[in-house]
């Protein structure tokens, strides 16, 4: 009566099996039968049809055909198939739910880019309405490409690479505190812009023009428009 | 093949229950209940009590091992603790340290 080692690495607990405590380590895991306690593991976890974990769920990807009540946390991915049925927290890079799955809880993707904010939108949009010359907005796309490039390496790189492409850092953060204070004071229910901001004289391009309801995208980026 | 694997990477903090067939190549921190065979790898380690209808170990036990039809000893095998089965063979190079218990009379 040998044992041989099983050829390949993954694990199965059966239909019939209850885990009743943690499971961790690494490898690939298939669940067809019943967990009462967290899977936290490196690998592939996946919970088949008839499988149940009533606990949180951590691995590097997630294949939810089952039943989870707890949190589940995938590294690389969640997928929810349609006869899926998760009562948790999602929070994954990619998460996939198929049409007939139940979910409910939170879900938060994309958490390589999560501690950073997108580069303002609403800075770029006006831009094409109106104000600022050509060149401005071309710099300007140029860096918004800049910013989706080096996501992934973090603010470090996107703060360099824009300072090399739009003047020195110090400028640009005069600009974000000009815009934040302008936005303070918005918000205590002045309308008009501020007096004695510099970039407020009324040969500007942007400044001429503006309404009582001051778009401020469109007006910070005329300021720097023609400060370059 | 077992309806249950755990291969040698995973580790169990707790209970493993069954109705089917195990096979068990990592770590339990706990007991093992079956109603069928139970196989137990060269590199499993179990800390607690076995329970099966077939035992064949080949790792390492730290509790004791029951079994309503037989347990067989392999060789490399660690078990420390008791076994109580009706029919136990233990291989050459096998290591067991405990008692042995064979007038089981259970009813099946």
């Amino acid at each position: 009566m040998a044992i041989e080692r099983p050829a390949k690495m993954s694990s199965v607990l059966g239909a019939t099996a209850v885990v009743i405590g943690n499971i961790r380590g690494e490898g690939d895991l298939e669940i067809r039968g019943k967990v009462q306690g967290d899977v936290h593991t490196r690998g592939r976890i996946l919970i088949a049809d008839q499988g149940q974990v009533l606990g949180s769920i951590d691995a590097t990807q997630i294949t939810v055909a089952g039943l989870v009540r707890g949190n589940v946390n995938g590294q690389d991915g969640i997928q929810v198939e349609a006869s899926g049925q998760i009562e948790g927290d999602l929070a994954a890079p990619r998460v996939g739910i198929e049409a007939g799955a139940r979910v409910r809880g939170s879900l938060r993707t994309g958490m390589e880019v999560s501690g950073k904010q997108p580069p303002e939108p609403a800075d770029e949009e006006p831009a094409s309405l109106g104000g600022p010359k050509a060149s401005t907005r071309l710099i300007e796309g140029k860096k918004q490409l800049s910013v989706k490039e080096s996501r992934s390496t973090g603010q470090a790189v996107d703060e360099s690479q824009a300072e090399a492409e739009d003047g020195p850092s110090y400028e640009k953060k005069r600009r974000r505190k000009r815009k934040a204070s302008r936005k303070k004071s918005e918000a205590s229910a002045t309308n008009s812009p501020p007096s004695g901001e510099p970039t407020e004289s009324p040969g500007q391009n942007v400044g001429a023009g503006h309404s009582p309801q001051p778009m401020i995208p469109t007006f910070v980026k005329g300021a720097k428009g023609h400060r370059r | 093949m077992a309806e249950t694997i755990i291969s040698s990477g995973l580790i169990i903090d707790g209970n493993l229950q069954s109705d089917g067939s195990l096979r068990l190549e990592g770590r339990i921190e706990g007991c093992v209940d079956s109603n069928s065979s139970i196989e137990i790898g060269p590199g499993a380690h179990i800390t607690s009590d076995v329970a099966g209808k077939r035992v064949a170990l080949a790792g390492s036990v730290a509790g004791n091992v029951d079994a309503r039809e037989r347990v067989d000893l392999l060789a490399g095998a660690r078990l420390t603790g008791d076994v109580r089965a009706p029919r136990f063979t233990i291989a050459d190079g096998a290591n067991f340290r405990g008692k042995v218990d064979m007038e089981v009379n259970r009813g099946d």
